[in-house]
């Protein structure tokens, strides 16, 4: 999956060269390369012959979307996916922010649902104080927000 | 540590909250303002509808009685993906405890409630609610005069006027006689009343309109209408049986909330409006669907009609015989809850929930369920404010 300038089997299976925000050069057999619809339609644009720029991903991101890439488009068994994909998302929170920035930007459909299927699990039966912990997100509710909110979430009918 | 999951894009948020239970989302709009706006938008109420496995909610009530106080509790009731086995997740409370509380209807995400002060008709009020936000408004009560409860009311939708509207049908007695009369009421959201907390209390204009005098079924000893969790085509509908025939018959009455006219519907053709005390009407994927066993007969099975094109008599057709198996059957007891996507069915039997595979006849006792008497209700998810939804209408008019 690094840089490379292309395969040298004998097939005529074409490869699309994607490139990084910081200059990567990826390759990619077009088959598994157009399952971004992002890339679908730059390659349909007339940048297949030429390298494709990714300005949003970085190496380190697409390395691992091209292998995802890779892997989906290899004729895996379901079974075997579904262990391999638990695996791909099995990833530190950065990088699964970078990877569900990326899916999005390249449109995999599949790969983004995947990814917020793995983020749902993270956030599921928790309270709102060890969600916020979990994703270090700011309460910014004032305190008489939070006792309305309080108040509100018991659904008391007086 | 840095907060990266704020810099993702609301699409992105929302694709992660449309695979979280109402239970988790309701937590989740606590957590920051940003969330809770996502939540809030409508076209994450869209997104939900379309990709939750469940967009028909299952709320329930729980009422439990200790000598002269009570306490009542509500649930979500969510499918934990076996056979029969659902969660109960806490939702809320009822605290009005000299209050008896019934579900009356729901329509496109509110949830109509009625309130009766314990040991007497009079004085009911009527209560609309999205359980999702957990904002509820009063509507204008009756007068001391007049006699209702929950199976004279109902919450509707207009679509040609976009405006949610309430019905309501009461005595009055004049002499020796009663007369029922009937009353519209439409919500204005621009007339919510908000208190000082910017929550939702009431409504500035407090009058309902009077439609005039409903002239059939109006005898209070002789009829007993029953209102269902049947908002279908515009209408809402009613099961009225004749208490003092023998036979108890049966009809289907409806209100159109956009012509505000009241008319019957014809039973499926093969079914002889006698006898069939035991009825249920409701929403089969935006039909009425219309269930009956003989109760004198002693019927195995209990049928279960769909009107596919609606006020068409010729267009119902048999969905599914029940076999009658589950214990406690009681007559005006038996009510569909949901039919899922795989053919099964939820049912609520003497205040427990049943779970039925018409395929292999087989029936299992919902456990969460099992040591409650519980009322339940279905309603479609609609995250938006009580005031945002009867300002937009219906969820389609999102666009």
């Amino acid at each position: 999956m690094a840089s490379s300038e292309s395969t040298t089997t004998s097939t005529t299976t074409k490869v699309l060269r994607l490139k990084s925000s910081d200059n990567e050069i990826f390759g990619v057999e077009e088959k598994a390369a157009l399952q971004s619809e992002t890339i679908k339609s730059l390659a349909e644009d007339g940048y297949s012959e030429d390298v494709i720029p990714l300005f949003n991903v970085e190496k380190k991101t697409l390395a691992k979307i091209v292998e995802w890439l890779n892997k989906h488009a290899s004729g895996s068994s379901k079974e075997e996916l579904k262990r391999w994909d638990a695996d791909f998302v099995d990833v530190d929170k950065d990088v699964l922010y970078d990877l569900l920035l990326a899916s999005n930007y390249l449109n995999i459909e599949v790969l983004l649902h995947q990814l917020a299927q793995k983020v749902a699990d993270m956030i599921k039966g928790k309270k709102p104080e060890e969600i916020r912990q979990l994703f270090g997100i700011k309460n910014d509710f004032t305190p008489e927000e939070e006792a309305e909110i309080r108040r509100e979430n018991a659904w008391a009918f007086e | 540590m840095s907060c990266y999951i704020s810099n993702l894009s609301s699409h992105i948020l929302q694709t992660i909250f449309s695979k979280l239970s109402i239970s988790t989302l309701q937590r989740c709009r606590n957590v920051c303002k940003s969330w809770q706006h996502i939540l809030a938008d409508p076209s994450f109420a869209l997104l939900h509808q379309g990709c939750a496995n469940d967009d028909n909610l299952i709320l329930c009530l729980e009422t439990k009685i200790f000598g002269s106080y009570s306490e009542r509790s509500l649930y979500w009731l969510e499918h934990q993906g076996e056979f029969s086995h659902f969660d109960l997740a806490k939702t809320g409370t009822i605290s009005k405890l000299n209050f008896i509380v019934h579900f009356v209807n729901s329509c496109n995400g509110l949830l109509c409630l009625c309130l009766n002060p314990f040991g007497h008709v009079i004085d009911t009020i009527l209560c609309v609610s999205n359980p999702i936000t957990g904002e509820y408004v009063y509507l204008p009560q009756l007068g001391y005069d007049k006699y209702s409860d929950e199976n004279m009311c109902g919450l509707g939708f207009c679509s040609s006027t976009n405006q949610f509207k309430a019905i309501r049908i009461f005595f009055t007695k004049e002499q020796e006689d009663s007369i029922l009369h009937a009353e519209v009421y439409t919500f204005r959201a621009d007339t919510i009343l908000l208190d000082d907390k910017a929550t939702p209390r009431g409504f500035e204009t407090d009058t309902w309109r009077s439609i005039g005098v409903v002239h059939h079924y109006n005898d209070w000893n002789k009829y007993c209408w029953r209102s269902f969790n049947a908002f279908v085509n515009g209408c809402f509908h009613w099961i009225i049986n004749n208490e003092c025939d023998y036979d108890h018959t049966i009809v289907i009455y409806s209100f159109h909330f956009g012509s505000e006219q009241f008319r019957t519907v014809s039973l499926p053709p093969s079914v002889h409006s006698d006898g069939h005390q035991c009825a249920d009407a409701g929403v089969f994927r935006d039909s009425l669907y219309f269930s009956c066993f003989n109760h004198f007969s002693r019927d195995e099975y209990i049928t279960v009609w769909v009107m596919r094109d609606y006020g068409v008599v010729e267009s119902w057709v048999k969905l599914l015989v029940i076999k009658r198996v589950m214990p406690r059957l009681e007559p005006k007891d038996f009510k569909v809850m949901k039919f899922f996507e795989n053919g099964n069915i939820l049912v609520s039997v003497g205040y427990k929930l049943w779970l039925y595979n018409p395929e292999r006849k087989y029936h299992e006792l919902v456990e969460a369920t099992k040591d409650k008497s519980i009322t339940v209700i279905s309603l479609s998810a609609r995250f938006a404010s009580i005031k945002d939804i009867m300002a937009g209408g219906k969820i389609t008019n999102f666009g």
